[in-house]
């Protein structure tokens, strides 16, 4: 087998023990409470650069601090999306005026404004990220280190586009014929993001679509729609077109309109599995039923959504490693991530020495984590709040439920810190049948099963059983090492395996990231086949021989 | 007898110059000290260790033969032969044979500076549990006669002392950790012992240095300070230090090691995307090491040596070493045969347990393996005849100290 080395360099992470690191989060999140009057005005809708107020809001809350409101958006009405949409295919068709024109101009340009971007996006990183950990209920670690991923994608992208708009000839031996293979600009694009990345999902989705030549019609999740005005009004600082940007805060309902609108060549989704299948079938049928109304054909859609994520360990594990591994895989940003830890399964027999040490080591350590606000003054506590009150509501029932089967092995009662936010603590179970849809189900919560299998073919067939992103396994064996893979790589289901390392945390331009079968296209994030999404290839034969005689151009 | 006692094989020799062999039998050490299943244990050391049988000492030819050993008999030599390669750097494991230890090391005129082993701290429980041990460790000494004349001294790694350490969030971090250090310390004043601030990686660094900074305002020279030559930084720490001491006046003791956690920082910053912030180049490592010292000292800072590297230990005694620190288990021949003969201070540092696992100490063990078998390392470099001509150019070197010609 060939491999390919990519020359890139990640956006070097924070120094956290830097003094002067702490100074600069604490400026801005001094800043940003010095805001908090003025974010109580409603952020409006953007669309061709030009803000419009509705009389609908959407409210957002502090998770951790729910008594706060944080911001208010104006709700996109169904004749303001209409706008968006038509200001937005009425730039798509300038620019295509451009695209053939100048060519070389146009590119110039869109990498211009990205490059603008992504050092904006740098200088201003610290109140990025204090935004994101208010809105979201993110730790600031990993709200910077969200921001270093949208740079990544910005500098990823940046390197890419040339070779994805390369005109490819083929056949070029041919005297009498020439064809060109020639990338074109898709269309208007709606990039529906979520909010557990509220900032490196858009970016990365935003970069994309725009240095294509797709136009952006942006929805941010409504449960952070704040950071998502922020950074539609960084890129128009940034010099991007007003009619290549549109900020349009809503609901489901708003989502859903974008993606059965006419003028809509594409849907980009981060979410949940039940919601993209919704989109799936949404973009597919609204084409269906009138094929002619729709000058961009059938819509394509890429999603990225939910899972359920492995983790085996066996018996020759080190088991300092897997304990660390467990608590980053689980619970680091409450298990509100897509390649969280959802099942682990060891191979061992409940009973043996290894299972007992390494569950009550879990347990010991799981509930010595420390919950409370990102931003707090005193400390800047690493494990937070839930993100909404449905989300509390959805996974405290899954728990009663679970609770009902069995007993868990550790409930971390945060029931005093329920006033504050939505907290909920470090819950374990064990002894839930595996196919039961309590497990099966993606719980996006803190919440973690454990399993055990006799052998790690069993764990294998237990990991591959349900749908997942990532998965992983800790083992010093070099055979176990290398079943596991080819389990799981013939198994079809994971995006990207981990051997001897935490399941989440995945670094864009670095690992190998993407989602797939039920997850996902299999598009890797920051590569350049992710760009190809955005583009159709139209093909160009010109004959050049004419009644036996050639006429060259 | 043991087999491998049989077989005469010193574990350190396994260790030595083959840095595949090496990693390959941490793994296996890993595995040893974390079960008692001697299923598990054979088919690790076969599947481990096979690829390299022929690069191990022929003395273990007989365990590859198929069918010589059962399970159970591999597996108890096993644990045999890694209680021999710890109990080689490992003095004690309750506070009678650490006792004993201290009591040997007294007789030669050796002071002992203790490091109870489990840094390896996930749980508020397993961090309270690692004070306590301290603890019981200074509350216990006194009952089996070890009193304030034996000077004795203990290693604390503040990262095992509060679970949830974060450098981030860097105050609150020294408060939790200095509240649960506390009883600690009223000990060590009552007993007459004194703490030494382990050096960590560098993410814990500033922590480590407001926490050493805390403890020495209240309790003097009590709190010592550790500090790593390998960073590039290291001489701004040791002004740091000596603006402490002139603000405070008490004796402020620092021990200038080269580090223990090289590579690892080496291969983060290349994750992280940071400049490295040691010295890659050994040569610029020793050079810093020497500075450092000769700061220290002309900043009026107790300094003493703990390192292996004859140069250094040379340097250090030339510019006033307070004392020279060797680790157990390799360091007995440069205090026996040069140093205590000639009258020098000398301190061990010695791995102690309170449990009778020997699994907490399989981080200490892992890295000294690691340190042993890399190729500046000291012993690789030092190993018997070479080591014969460094304990040569070691008692040479002190008969020509100032003052001894």
């Amino acid at each position: 087998m060939k491999y390919r080395e990519e020359q890139f360099r990640n956006e070097p992470q924070e120094d956290f023990s830097n003094p002067k690191v702490h100074a600069r989060i604490e400026e801005a999140v001094r800043y940003i409470d010095s805001k908090r009057l003025d974010m109580l005005k409603p952020c409006p809708i953007l669309i061709g650069g030009k803000e419009y107020y509705t009389k609908e809001y959407i409210e957002v809350y502090d998770p951790a601090d729910c008594y706060k409101i944080f911001g208010k958006v104006c709700k996109t009405t169904p004749e303001l999306l209409a706008r968006a949409c038509t200001v937005a295919e009425q730039a798509f068709r300038k620019s295509q005026e451009l695209f053939w024109d100048d060519f070389d101009g146009w590119l110039h340009r869109r990498k211009h404004v990205v490059r603008n971007a992504v050092s904006f996006i740098r200088e201003e990183r610290y109140h990025i990220a204090t935004i994101i950990a208010h809105e979201v209920s993110k730790s600031i670690k990993g709200a910077l280190g969200e921001v270093e991923e949208a740079i990544d994608f910005g500098e990823l992208y940046l390197r890419h586009i040339d070779d994805v708009f390369v005109r490819v000839y083929s056949r070029p031996d041919l005297v009498s014929e020439k064809n060109i293979r020639i990338p074109l600009p898709k269309g208007p694009i709606a990039a529906i993001s979520v909010w557990n990345f509220p900032f490196s999902l858009s970016v990365e989705k935003i970069f994309a679509a725009y240095l294509t030549g797709c136009p952006v019609l942006f929805k941010p999740a409504e449960q952070s729609p704040i950071i998502g005005y922020y950074l539609a009004r960084l890129l128009l600082r940034a010099g991007m077109e007003a009619d290549f940007i549109a900020y349009l805060p809503g609901h489901g309902d708003t989502g859903e309109a974008l993606v059965r609108h006419r003028f809509v060549s594409g849907v980009c989704f981060t979410g949940s599995m039940s919601v993209g299948h919704k989109i799936n079938t949404a973009a597919a049928l609204s084409v269906a039923d009138d094929p002619y109304g729709y000058p961009y054909g059938i819509k394509r859609f890429e999603p990225e959504l939910g899972a359920n994520n492995p983790m085996i360990v066996t018996r020759s594990a080190n088991l300092d490693d897997v304990i660390k591994a467990v608590l980053r895989s689980k619970w680091e940003q409450q298990g509100e991530k897509c390649s969280a830890l959802q099942r682990l399964i060891i191979v061992a027999e409940p009973k043996h020495e290894f299972s007992v040490s390494a569950t009550s080591r879990i347990i010991d350590a799981a509930s010595s984590l420390e919950y409370g606000h990102p931003a707090n003054r005193k400390k800047k506590y690493n494990y937070n709040a839930v993100i909404d009150r449905n989300a509390f509501d959805r996974i405290k029932k899954r728990i009663a439920d679970c609770a009902e089967i069995k007993q868990p092995l550790l409930a971390v009662d945060l029931s005093h810190m329920e006033e504050c936010g939505y907290f909920i603590g470090p819950q374990i179970f064990e002894g839930i049948p595996h196919d039961s849809p309590l497990v099966g189900e993606e719980i996006f919560g803190p919440v973690l099963f454990i399993f055990f299998a006799g052998t790690l073919k069993e764990a294998i067939l237990l990991a591959n059983a349900y749908p997942h992103i990532t998965a992983g396994i800790y083992s010093q064996s070099e055979e176990e090492k290398k079943q596991f893979v080819r389990g799981m790589v013939t198994g079809g289901k994971s995006g990207l395996i981990y051997v001897n390392r935490e399941i989440i945390g995945a670094v864009a331009g670095q690992h190998q990231f993407g989602p797939m079968n039920q997850s996902g296209s299999g598009y890797k994030l920051g590569t350049k086949d992710r760009l190809h999404f955005f583009i159709n290839e139209a093909g160009i034969c010109e004959n050049y021989m004419s009644q036996g005689v050639l006429f060259t151009a | 007898m043991n087999v491998l006692e049989c077989m005469g094989v010193d574990p350190m020799d396994w260790f030595l110059g083959d840095k595949e062999v090496a990693s390959r039998l941490m793994q296996m050490t890993t595995i040893v000290s974390q079960t008692n299943d001697a299923g598990d244990i054979r088919d690790a050391f076969y599947e481990v260790l096979e690829p390299v049988h022929d690069r191990l000492p022929w003395t273990f030819a007989p365990l590859f033969a198929s069918g010589r050993l059962s399970s159970r008999m591999l597996a108890r030599e096993l644990h045999w032969g890694f209680r021999l390669f710890a109990g080689r750097f490992i003095g004690g494991n309750d506070l009678s044979s650490i006792s004993r230890t201290i009591r040997g090391y007294h007789k030669k005129k050796i002071k002992v500076n203790l490091d109870i082993l489990g840094d390896a701290v996930f749980s508020e429980t397993e961090a309270q549990k690692y004070v306590d041990d301290y603890c019981r460790l200074f509350s216990g000494l006194p009952k089996y006669g070890i009193d304030a004349s034996y000077d004795v001294s203990a290693s604390v790694k503040i990262s095992a002392a509060y679970s949830q350490i974060d450098p981030l969030s860097l105050e609150y971090s020294v408060d939790m950790i200095c509240d649960r250090l506390e009883p600690f310390f009223v000990l060590a004043q009552k007993t007459g012992f004194n703490i030494f601030f382990d050096a960590l990686e560098r993410d814990y660094r500033e922590i480590q240095l407001r926490v050493f900074e805390r403890y020495y305002k209240k309790y003097g020279a009590i709190a010592r300070c550790v500090l790593q030559s390998y960073t590039t930084d290291s001489l701004e720490i040791i002004h740091r230090l000596a603006r402490l001491h002139y603000r405070y006046g008490d004796e402020l003791w620092v021990r200038l090691v080269l580090g223990a956690y090289h590579s690892f920082e080496q291969y983060l910053a290349e994750l992280r995307g940071w400049h490295v912030p040691v010295w890659t180049v050994k040569e610029d490592t020793n050079r810093n090491f020497r500075a450092c010292f000769i700061e220290g000292i002309r900043q009026g800072l107790h300094m003493v040596s703990g390192t292996h590297n004859v140069d250094h230990i040379l340097h250090a005694l030339v510019h006033g070493s307070y004392e020279t620190q060797l680790i157990r288990g390799m360091g007995e021949p440069y205090a026996e045969q040069a140093l205590i003969p000639n009258g020098l201070p000398v301190r061990f540092y010695v791995p102690v347990l309170l449990t009778s696992s020997f699994a907490q100490g399989i981080g200490f063990l892992i890295r000294r393996v690691d340190d042993n078998t890399g190729s500046e390392s000291f012993l690789a470099r030092f190993h018997g005849k070479k080591m014969k001509n460094a304990i040569d150019i070691l008692q040479k070197g002190i008969q020509a100290l100032p003052g001894r010609e």
